[in-house]
């Protein structure tokens, strides 16, 4: 299964990127979309952080194996999407 | 006997054979659905894996797995039982062992409904430390993620702002405490009460 790194740039500038040097396996590159909403979903419902205020600020810089930036998602786009 | 990761020493449910003490490395109780887990308390050198044993309860609904390599001394539960009986000064010790492990997940309690992701990482590497020789704590974020019941990602960011602040390092695997004063003061209230009250508790003799 293909391995993706996701990237979460919480503040602005460089030192606000928390870099996923893990990544999580996802089944198809079809299914990555569903699977950095599902995860910025869960976040918003149940991660509390004193560095994130409001979660609809962060973004996710999805990278693959290669390093390569294959998807950009802003939170916001998923919390309007539950409105 | 060696303690290595993931090793299961009591499975939820099933009949308790053996109760270990700790010497080195340190082992999670967990409450385990499917695939997730989610981290109640953590024994290590301080204390004994199987203290339902000293409560007169041969099963705990909970699982209790290797979190860090180490040693352990282990007893048949059969064998406990009955120094319990016959020695009511090493069952005391055992009791109050096991009120101090209570106020421990009580405290998990507090802090996973009252604090931030930072402040929950905070006590949980300040309570590995505590447990271990030297600085550095092998560990995935994977794992984390699973001890703190909070997504990668949250706990990635929350290791950042951690190591941002110059408290920790974190490498690949492997968290390095730079900072246990400030690590403390960024726990605040979520970590020393139960180590308190484990000192008090012990210091009572038998």
């Amino acid at each position: 299964m293909p391995r993706y790194f996701l990237h979460l740039q919480y503040r602005e500038g460089p030192d606000g990127l928390a870099v996923d040097e893990e990544g999580d396996e996802v089944t198809s590159p079809d299914a990555l979309r569903e699977h950095v909403e599902q995860t910025a979903r869960d976040l918003m419902r149940g991660a509390r952080l004193g560095a994130i205020p409001d979660w609809r600020t962060c973004t996710f810089e999805v990278t693959d194996e290669a390093g390569k930036l294959v998807l950009t998602l802003p939170f916001a786009e998923v919390a309007d999407a539950r409105l | 006997m060696d303690l290595t990761l993931k090793q299961v020493l009591i499975e939820p449910n099933q009949p308790i054979e053996h109760v270990t003490f700790m010497e080195a490395g340190y082992t999670s109780i967990a409450a385990v659905d499917g695939r997730s887990a989610i981290e109640l308390g953590i024994i290590g050198r301080e204390g004994m894996v199987g203290v339902p044993v000293v409560l007169y309860a041969r099963t705990s609904p909970f699982n209790f797995f290797v979190q860090h390599d180490g040693r352990g001394l282990r007893m048949a539960a059969s064998r406990l039982e009955v120094i319990i009986d016959e020695r009511p000064s090493i069952h005391r010790v055992l009791l109050r062992y096991a009120q101090a492990l209570s106020v421990q997940t009580s405290g998990t309690a507090f802090v996973n409904a009252e604090h931030t992701v930072e402040t929950r990482l905070a006590r949980w590497l300040l309570m590995c430390h505590d447990r271990l020789d030297g600085d550095d704590i092998e560990i995935t974020h994977e794992f984390m993620s699973m001890m703190l019941g909070v997504r990668r990602s949250g706990v990635t960011t929350a290791t950042h702002v951690l190591e941002g602040n110059g408290l920790i390092q974190a490498k690949r695997g492997v968290i390095t405490i730079l900072d246990r004063e400030r690590l403390e003061e960024m726990a605040d209230n979520a970590y020393g009460l139960p180590e308190a009250e484990y000192a008090r508790l012990m210091a009572q003799g038998q």
